[in-house]
């Protein structure tokens, strides 16, 4: 029984320590990136910051290169976002005028997607919406959007073209495609073509605030399309304490899951060979209890409805991960069980039987 | 630790031939009892065992060993709980000829899914116990009956069993060897293992713990040191 005990105690404490590791990895990995305000799919570049260098500056070193057309300034709010009138502690990415050049590649479940006929027309632009938050609209529906940052506030009629199918795979979207991975889900804007004659080619974008480049492109390859991060935007500094909250949440939930995984493994364990129907109804009370609540902290652990796209396949590998681990250390003790059970088997030695 | 209550076993029943080989046999052998079973031949004592060994169904009664009611139990499960808890060695050892010793010793902790190691440590570690230390790689065919009973012996305490089922183990055997095999059962007794033990040998049956004597399909003494 102590035998047992202790191999309970390490295999807890070696599934915790493992849990542990990897809620710190996804964590570290959560924070490593920024995404809520990215271009999904599309290239990216290292920025260094220089408060001295102004648009034109940068104009004029840009224009040197081939094919360059112009800058194009990158607005993105990110702040509360409201819907229908329900305000929400979620960020929100808004970024206007654009729309693919080509046909988009991702799953379309009704409607149609978008197409160079989706130009902004004032506040009123037309979309492409997936995600959990999203299943109340149907196509053709228009929906208000109040969207909120720390220095801007915009109201935008939002008309839904198309649904995607979620949870999606982020991947399989093409560079042009813009997708905003919001809270809510997924909104995909639609990019203003016209706007630079319908060549894209070396098409630079960078942020700014007023007239003041905040993040200057390093290096710029020709034949290539960029988008910038806001890195050191102000309001990713809020929106990742925001996200630390939700974090933080989740990973509470993982562990409080991971804990009840174990508790179950090791009741079960600990009363497989108790008799009596009280013993009987006790356990099954217990394991069905524990396992309801450890379902219940899973699903609250990743939440997918509230997830960036690219953040799904990092959590689904997270409890993906607890499960295996749960699993082994569950064959690690039965196995171990079991072989101790065989070890009895005619291992003692008899005494000379003969004397 | 072994209960038996009321058993009747009746072959063809209903037939003309109709043949009652049990009636109403009651027992209760406590944990460790070297138990000697006697009588005639045709008195029902191999029937009994049958019985007892989960080798044969009773038509009415309870057979409770260990805690367990075997009386209605299927067959997967008599042959689970014979694996488990029953060790069997009967009058003609049955052993594969054409396997050493310890290998057949080892045939049954295979079947116990015993791991290799383990297999050959205790298959070892029996066959010393019942004094054929030095024949463990010898073949079968090549020992004499008292040495081929004591492998059979062996491995019946493969399982570390609660009960051996021993029926007539000494009787293919010379007075010297009889002794031998009835002293290893006696100590198996010694050691916590209930022995049930049918023989015609009443010298034996006296040095047993308690003696029980069926005549007709019952018991007709039960007489305890």
């Amino acid at each position: 029984m102590l035998k047992k005990a202790v191999v309970l105690i390490v295999s807890a404490v070696m599934g915790a320590f493992a849990a542990y590791s990897a809620i710190k990895c996804g964590i570290a990995e959560f924070y490593a990136t920024p995404t809520l305000n990215t271009v999904s799919g599309a290239s990216t570049v290292t920025v260094k910051l220089d408060d001295g260098f102004g648009i034109a500056d940068l104009e004029a070193r840009l224009s040197a290169i081939e094919g360059y057309k112009g800058l194009y300034p990158l607005t993105a709010f990110e702040g509360t976002a409201v819907i229908d009138g329900e305000s929400s502690s979620c960020v929100f990415g808004f970024e206007s005028e654009y729309i693919p050049s080509d046909t988009p590649p991702y799953a379309i479940e009704s409607g149609r997607a978008l197409s160079a006929e989706d130009r902004v027309a004032g506040n009123k632009i037309n979309v492409v919406a997936g995600g959990a938050a999203w299943d109340k609209y149907v196509v053709g529906d228009e929906v208000t959007l109040t969207v909120k940052s720390q220095s801007a506030e915009m109201d935008v009629t939002v008309a839904i073209v198309g649904k995607i199918r979620t949870p999606f795979v982020s991947a399989g979207f093409s560079s042009n495609i813009y997708a905003f991975n919001t809270c809510y889900g997924t909104v995909y804007f639609p990019k203003s073509f016209d706007r630079f004659g319908g060549d894209d080619v070396n098409l630079v974008k960078v942020a700014y605030t007023g007239n003041k480049i905040i993040q200057e492109v390093a290096a710029v390859s020709e034949g290539k399309q960029y988008a910038v991060y806001n890195d050191f935007n102000p309001e990713n500094i809020a929106l990742n304490d925001q996200r630390a909250a939700e974090a933080g949440k989740k990973t509470v939930w993982l562990a409080v899951a991971v804990v009840c995984s174990l508790v179950i493994i090791g009741l079960a364990f600990l009363v497989a060979k108790q008799k009596g129907a009280v013993a009987f109804v006790a356990k099954c009370a217990a394991v069905s209890i524990l396992f309801i609540l450890m379902l219940w902290a899973f699903r609250n652990s990743f939440a997918f409805g509230q997830l960036a796209a690219s953040r799904i396949d990092m959590y689904v590998l997270i409890v993906l991960g607890a499960f295996i681990g749960t699993g082994l250390i569950a064959t690690g003790i039965t196995a171990f069980t079991q072989k101790n059970k065989r070890d009895k088997k005619g291992t003692e030695d008899y005494k000379d039987l003969t004397e | 630790m072994i209960e038996i209550k009321n058993l009747y076993k009746i072959y063809n029943q209903g037939k003309p031939n109709e043949f009652t080989a049990l009636k109403d046999v009651s027992l209760s052998v406590p944990k460790g009892q070297f138990l000697a079973v006697t009588g005639k031949s045709g008195a029902g004592k191999s029937t009994f065992m049958n019985i007892t060994a989960c080798l044969d169904t009773p038509t009415s009664g309870q057979v409770i060993i260990d805690g367990t009611d075997l009386s209605s139990a299927g067959e997967k499960q008599r042959a689970e709980f014979r694996k488990d808890k029953l060790g069997i060695v009967t009058q003609a050892p049955m052993l594969i000829e054409e396997l050493s010793a310890i290998e057949n010793v080892k045939v049954a902790f295979y079947l116990l899914r015993a791991k290799r190691e383990q297999r050959n440590v205790s298959a070892a570690n029996l066959l010393k116990s019942v004094g054929l230390g030095d024949r463990i790689g010898q073949k079968v065919s090549t020992l004499s009956g008292g040495e081929k009973q004591r492998v059979s012996i062996a491995r019946a305490l493969a399982g570390n069993p609660c009960v051996i089922l021993a029926d007539e183990p000494t009787g293919n055997l010379d007075s010297k060897n009889a002794k031998t095999v009835f002293r290893i059962l006696k100590n198996v007794a010694e050691q916590g293992i209930t022995v049930i033990m049918v023989t015609h040998d009443g010298e034996l049956a006296s040095e047993c713990d308690r003696v029980v004597e069926i005549a007709d399909g019952q018991i007709v003494s039960d007489s305890t040191k």
